[in-house]
């Protein structure tokens, strides 16, 4: 049998991701994304690790080139891949918040005048967001440093993830609204899911039993 | 010209020759599968009625078909898939013909997608419809039939998953669910998206038993013993318990037809399609993400068109099932060569020449003609390029007419004593068609 491919995002998640595949046994050997190397082997457990950018983590999963995936429930709406979500892990907890500056006088998001400009590295998630509100906003993609666009007059309003508040509140913005938490997710491919059910199921039930223990 | 008029729009693609070639290889064995089951092939219009077209194909297909109005203001569209467009031309032309009817077809669909999600706008099925027959036998036919069809292609190691539309709505009914709820349980069941289930089902405020019988839709997938398993869940439910009834003389009838093989059960399988009733499937193979082909009942959609009929069928996505083969085995759908040439001729012998090609043609070697009188290098270069296995050429000698044959390969003398053969009274100088002649 082929090995299990499991895609793991390099970052935050990488260590707690990694940590959890180890106490299961689904992955033993160790993984750093501090050197060049992007493919991890345990030919013991038949499975192999490959490192990518966390948003290509639903990518590698949709197209089979990986079977498993871990990332962020962020990431896998806004990339609108098809693939199947087995398992919430709990772990990466975060929260997509609208914030505005803290002198604004807007409170909520009905608030956000006629064409307001939203700045995120969310543009699809942000967009659905809006008009489920029934709210006509601008959308503008940025990729990093979003607390900066409000500051500069980019944008009345930006749409990010965020865990403690913290990054925002320094940056003088404040949170106008919760719209969900986003937490770590298990992904598999459709396919893989359906040819190797039992590696998967099997996988599946130890890292359940890992979560229940802790 | 701008760049962008040399370009095609994202998710449609051409075919080179040899592309092509192996996928008339894949659609040939599919299609002689077909016919050696009894089955006839139909064609429909490529576009149709918006009306017709997006009757019941449901939530999958809103907003992906492509419409547009034609110069008689009637809003039309591309058909983006073949089963209604068949449900149609059956129930409003054919419909003496049935008890049941069998058919196939082999189209290209379309369908708006997103290419960025890795889905084609344009892309070809073959399938099966059996119109008329209410019987789980029909269902259990069009299984194995489509079950023979990959194993026809070669393909090796995919897997066939069978379900029924009957089971997860029976459970829900039984459970009480609202419509609404019912189409969120199905969403997730069809993205396979578990978490998604869970985070549904744990805001209905079921009892314990309810809760754990909607969350075993997303686990109830084996062999044969699942079935078993399923009529724990199923409770009092009358159209669940009728479900795996069915997909009980499914598994007997595939058996019987030697095609259990590939086959698991899977009571959570729910399909894209709202016409779908009963008894459904979708296979998979290695190596390709996407599923390969998919099908099964649809009662109510024939009726639609004013004929109620019930019916069954599957379409294989050909370009799918084509990369799960080549993965496996890249020289399987390659055909063997043909025996064929170039023929090249002085000016003044341009009869003589083009009766022999003619008589080459209709005893079934490939000839093409020099159309340029060009140098026989350039043609031997060509010729070998292209895959050619001989070069003939009429020239006129000191001694009248002269055929000069050159000819590749190992099988050189099968070749020009094939050529002696058609053309009995010509006499042929062989020589080799390789670099050695080139240099000389």
């Amino acid at each position: 049998m082929d090995y299990l491919t499991i895609a793991l995002p390099k970052g935050r998640l990488l260590e707690p991701a990694v940590e959890m595949l180890n106490q299961a046994g689904v992955f033993t050997s160790d993984v750093s994304d501090d050197t060049r190397r992007l493919v991890f082997d345990d030919p013991d457990r038949r499975s192999r690790v490959i490192l990518v950018k966390a948003t290509d983590v639903p990518t590698y999963v949709q197209y089979g080139s990986a079977d498993l995936g871990i990332c962020g429930k962020d990431v896998i709406d806004e990339s609108r891949k098809d693939v199947c979500e087995l398992l919430d892990l709990k772990m990466g907890r975060c929260r997509f918040v609208v914030a505005v500056p803290a002198s604004s006088h807007v409170t909520d998001v009905s608030g956000l005048g006629f064409n307001s400009r939203v700045a995120t590295k969310y543009p699809y998630v942000a967009r659905n967001y809006f008009a489920s509100l029934g709210v006509q906003v601008e959308i503008v993609t940025l990729n990093g440093s979003l607390e900066l666009a409000p500051a500069v007059g980019l944008a009345d309003a930006i749409v990010d993830i965020t865990e403690t508040g913290r990054t925002l509140r320094d940056n003088g913005l404040k949170v106008i609204a919760d719209m969900w938490t986003s937490t770590a997710r298990l992904i598999a491919n459709r396919v893989s899911y359906r040819a190797r059910r039992s590696d998967i199921t099997e996988a599946v039930q130890r890292l359940s039993e890992v979560m229940a223990g802790q | 010209m701008s760049l962008r008029r040399k370009q095609i729009p994202g998710g449609l693609r051409d075919y080179l020759p040899e592309e092509l070639a192996r996928r008339r290889a894949l659609e040939r064995r599919i299609t002689e599968v077909f016919n050696r089951w009894g089955y006839r092939e139909v064609v429909t219009p490529t576009f149709e009625f918006v009306d017709v077209l997006e009757s019941q194909t449901g939530y999958a297909l809103k907003g992906s078909t492509y419409r547009f109005f034609d110069p008689d203001g009637e809003l039309v569209a591309l058909r983006p898939e073949m089963t209604t467009p068949i449900a149609r031309l059956v129930s409003t032309r054919m419909r003496t013909e049935l008890d049941p009817g069998r058919f196939w077809y082999l189209a290209n669909v379309f369908r708006y997608a997103d290419p960025e999600v890795g889905h084609r706008r344009e892309f070809y099925q073959a399938g099966v419809e059996i119109i008329g027959s209410g019987s789980v036998f029909a269902d259990a036919e069009s299984i194995a039939l489509c079950i023979d069809c990959l194993d026809g292609c070669g393909l090796r190691g995919f897997g066939i998953d069978i379900g029924h539309m009957g089971f997860v709505n029976g459970l829900m009914r039984d459970i009480g669910l609202e419509d609404r709820v019912s189409s969120a349980v199905k969403a997730a069941l069809l993205r396979q998206d578990l978490v998604g289930l869970k985070s549904i089902v744990g805001e209905l405020g079921l009892s314990k038993r309810d809760n754990e019988r909607l969350l075993a839709l997303g686990d109830l997938r084996g062999d044969e013993s699942i079935l078993v398993a399923g009529a724990d869940i199923a409770g009092n439910s009358e159209q669940a318990l009728s479900a795996l009834d069915d997909l009980k003389k499914v598994v007997s009838r595939l058996r019987s037809l030697g095609a259990m093989g590939p086959v698991s059960i899977d009571l959570g399988l729910v399909k894209n399609f709202d016409y779908y009733t009963g008894v459904i499937f979708q296979g998979h193979a290695f190596g390709v993400g996407y599923d390969i082909c998919g099908g099964g009942r649809y009662d109510n959609l024939l009726a639609q068109f004013g004929y109620d009929s019930p019916s069954t069928g599957f379409a294989i996505g050909i370009e799918r099932v084509l990369a799960a083969v080549e993965q496996g085995n890249p020289d399987l759908l390659n055909e063997p060569r043909t025996v064929s040439g170039v023929v090249t001729f002085e000016e003044s012998l341009e009869p003589v020449a083009l009766a022999d090609t003619k008589r080459l043609r209709q005893s079934g070697i490939v000839v093409e003609v020099e159309l340029d009188a060009r140098p026989l290098d350039t043609i031997f270069e060509r010729a070998v390029r292209i895959g050619r296995s001989f070069v003939l050429s009429y020239s006129r000698g000191t001694d009248g007419l002269r055929c000069d044959v050159f000819v590749r390969g190992e099988n050189r003398e099968q070749i020009a004593s094939r050529l002696r053969e058609v053309l009995p009274s010509r006499r042929f100088f062989l020589s080799c068609l390789e670099t050695d002649h080139t240099e000389r």
